[in-house]
């Protein structure tokens, strides 16, 4: 039987015109007739036959659950928030509607090649047009929305039983939650691993992610570098499992420690800590004197580059490499995949520690059926859906933060380390050197890879960046802003202090359709500048570390 | 629900204010009969030229209006209010802030004191756990009224017009009762659920 899927096309993209979905090995689709007809109810109402079917669509979470979501409420039909839009359960005829990109994390078209199943077909959006009026362009449109509904079934067929061979389970709503399930059937049971509930804040204290610095701001002739599968080289560390107890402090045991450190000056600090700005955060690795949670890992590292470490408390609990041998199988079937699969694995693999670190869900949006007086915080008009604070923990039977911590830890270490055997260092981010020196790359885990030489290079601030690679071509990542392209004159005249703003269009959010607004466009603004604060001082060029003193910054 | 009416019996705080022009006009009571599973009542407050120094001084005030109108009905389950809030954003806010009006509301309590004064009215200091921290729990009123005085000197201080960031457009107290056993169709769907463990 295979899996169904469907999917929306839109005009503008918020005027739906059609849906296509793949059931029994069945394709049907549902076009608009004529203005006003409500194309996705209509889609809706022949798929209520299909009771306690499971309905995947790519990116749905983003963009096709909001329009199931709004003729749902707006018919007056009950729905669940199974995992936020990425699930959702209409109540009736017991149907949901998940999101496959949660579950495959690659782009449909990657997914085809990944799974070998015929490609899909290209379209260009700007001529969808309602169906009447498409003419002759009709049969290659259906042709396109048959294909991606059909291959997408296939493709989670595919992985569907390549799961169940290799791990003994199906998909879940989403791949870190499939990774550890597959980690709980074939290799260690969750019950077996403290969740070490009563500890969690002293967890989440010492939990930070990876290390992003800018070191200088402009470079030439520099070397790009990424460890292969840094958080998944690092499986083969012990980590937590058992109950954790406090213990006498002593740098050479326990799992870990909050300790008041003092760091000598240093171009890259060696320990991470998070700098309080308002009500936000920023991650930081400081010079001076400072106090924190951190695991045994990263202090006993920290200890051998020079840094004063004064145990405060410490916690220990029995450690084992569990996680060895799950990387290991992840790590052989992405050698015996294709370039497109073997990105999935990496991803599956990588999601397992994540999983366990996973925030517990503090809020939920309810039915008002399913709420008490007390939980009574209505988000749409009608009063039907209401947000709701929760603090159940058994809801999270996988969350393990100490594992967590101690992947992460053991990463940004290796990571340092080879940012030290590179003298002069550029950039980094979580597990790449950016530096002018050659490095030993290797194929195995955790080994360096080359990934691209670049002429010039221009680091505006963390995660925005623009370089000249080999052929004298401009690559930008600017991550967390659009990517509009940017020209090498204007990454100049940003890290001169220039602004420059931006506007663009997107689909508005779940709560603004529960409000009952609909789906449109709602428009957005943003400006490309150099960023007014960052985790180092910045000078004209060459940056430095932040000095503490007491925990806060030396002036 | 059936609307009490006032019959020119307004609660003496809400006498006071409108005497002072802090309100504009009296509250009006609004049946809320519109309402898929639910029905109650709205008390609207419009308020006039509520500024953030005018909103401190009545702040106080306003909460004891908003307890004062839940206590009328206070044989009804659940009573909840909200603050309607004007942002008045900056070039730079607009680019940022998408929501030019914004609502501080109170989560829904049987006990119009508590609903209003949180830990006030309940003696104790009340918690959740948030990533194993046992943090307080700010769902009531007089957060509310905490968050909106904090609008220009916390988190959008730079996203608002230094002279006027804000203003205080009404103060809404509503009053409401489930269909806990049917839906609008008639049909059976279940029992008063429990209240989660907390």
């Amino acid at each position: 039987m295979s899996t169904p899927t469907f999917d929306i096309e839109a005009m503008n993209w918020v005027e739906p015109i059609a849906v296509g979905y793949y059931i029994n090995d069945e394709y049907g689709q549902v076009l608009k007739l004529h203005e006003g007809y409500d194309v996705i109810w209509e889609f809706l109402k022949e798929i209520s036959k299909f009771k306690s079917a499971r309905f995947y669509a790519h990116n749905a979470a983003n963009y096709d659950n909001k329009f199931i979501l709004d003729s749902l409420v707006r018919h007056g039909q009950e729905v669940k928030f199974a995992a936020g839009l990425g699930s959702l359960l209409w109540i009736g005829p017991n149907i949901r509607f998940d999101d496959s990109f949660l579950l495959l994390g690659q782009k449909l078209a990657a997914c085809c090649e990944a799974f070998d199943v015929p490609r899909k077909l290209d379209w260009p959006h700007d001529q969808t047009k309602n169906p009447w009026e498409m003419k002759s362009r009709l049969p290659t449109f259906t042709e396109y929305l048959k294909r991606d509904c059909v291959s997408l079934s296939e493709a989670i067929d595919n992985f569907s039983r390549l799961l169940l061979k290799h791990f003994g389970v199906t998909p879940s709503v989403t791949l870190s939650l499939t990774s550890v399930k597959a980690f709980d059937k074939r290799f260690t049971p969750m019950q077996k691993i403290a969740s070490n509930d009563g500890f969690e804040a002293f967890i989440r204290a010492a939990i930070y992610g990876g290390r992003n610095e800018v070191y200088k701001r402009y470079g030439e002739n520099l070397h790009f570098y990424d460890v292969r599968r840094m958080y998944m080289s690092c499986y083969d560390v012990n980590v937590p499992t058992g109950p954790l107890r406090w213990r006498n402090p002593d740098i050479d045991k326990g799992t870990l420690a909050e300790a008041s450190v003092k760091v000598p000056d240093m171009h890259i600090g060696p320990l991470p800590y998070r700098m309080q700005e308002g009500n936000k955060s920023r991650l930081a690795f400081p010079t001076g004197e400072f106090q924190g949670w951190w695991d045994m890992v990263e202090l006993r590292n920290a200890v051998s580059k020079g840094v004063d470490v004064t145990l405060l408390r410490q916690l220990e609990a029995d450690e084992q490499p569990i996680l060895k041998e799950f990387a290991e199988l992840v790590d052989r079937l992405s050698h015996e995949s294709n370039e497109a699969l073997a990105r999935i694995w990496k991803l599956f693999g990588l999601r397992l520690s994540g999983k366990f670190g996973q925030r517990r869900n503090q809020r939920e949006i309810r039915h008002i059926k399913h709420i008490a007086a007390d939980e009574y915080n209505p988000i749409d008009d009608q009063e039907v859906y209401h947000e709701v604070y929760t603090g159940n923990h058994s809801k999270a039977p996988y969350i393990r933060p100490a594992i967590s911590m101690r992947i992460r830890a053991e990463a940004r270490v290796r990571h340092l380390d080879y940012l030290l055997q590179a003298d002069d260092v550029y950039y980094s981010d979580t597990d790449s050197v950016y530096t002018t020196n050659r490095l030993p790359v290797g194929e195995k885990l955790g080994d360096l890879k080359y990934v691209c030489f670049a002429t010039k290079a221009y680091f505006v601030g963390n995660k925005f960046y623009g370089f000249v690679d080999e052929s004298g071509l401009l690559k930008q990542k600017t991550a967390g802003y659009r990517d509009y392209q940017l020209s090498e004159g204007d990454f100049q005249e940003i890290l001169k202090g220039k602004e420059l703003s931006f506007a663009f269009e997107r689909v508005g959010n779940w709560k603004q359709v529960l409000e009952g607004k609909g789906v449109f466009l709602d428009e957005r603004r943003f400006t490309y500048r150099r960023p007014p604060s960052t985790n180092r001082v910045m000078g004209e060029i060459e940056t430095s570390p932040i000095k503490l003193i007491a925990g806060k910054v030396a002036r | 629900m059936k609307i009490k009416p006032y019959g020119r019996k307004y609660p003496a705080v809400t006498k006071l204010l409108y005497e002072k022009g802090v309100l504009d006009g009296l509250p009006k009571q609004v049946e809320r009969d519109d309402l898929q599973y639910a029905e109650g009542i709205d008390i609207i407050y419009n308020l006039k030229g509520m500024t953030p120094a005018k909103f401190k001084e009545y702040a106080e005030t306003l909460l004891w209006i908003a307890y004062e109108e839940s206590r009328r009905y206070d044989e009804e389950p659940i009573k909840f209010a909200k603050f309607e809030v004007r942002l008045n954003r900056t070039e730079k806010g607009r680019k940022t802030l998408s929501k030019p009006v914004r609502t501080y509301g109170a989560q829904g309590h049987s006990d119009a004191n508590v609903m209003v004064f949180g830990k006030e009215a309940l003696g104790y200091l009340p918690t959740r756990f948030k990533e194993g921290v046992e943090v307080e729990q700010t769902t009531y009123l007089t957060n509310k009224v905490d968050e909106i005085l904090d609008i220009a000197d916390k988190y959008m201080r730079d996203y608002l017009s230094k002279q006027r960031p804000y203003r205080v457009l009404q103060l809404i107290i509503s009053i409401r009762r489930k269909h806990p056993l049917v839906d609008r169709s008639g049909k059976v769907v279940g029992e008063e659920p429990k209240k989660t463990e907390e």
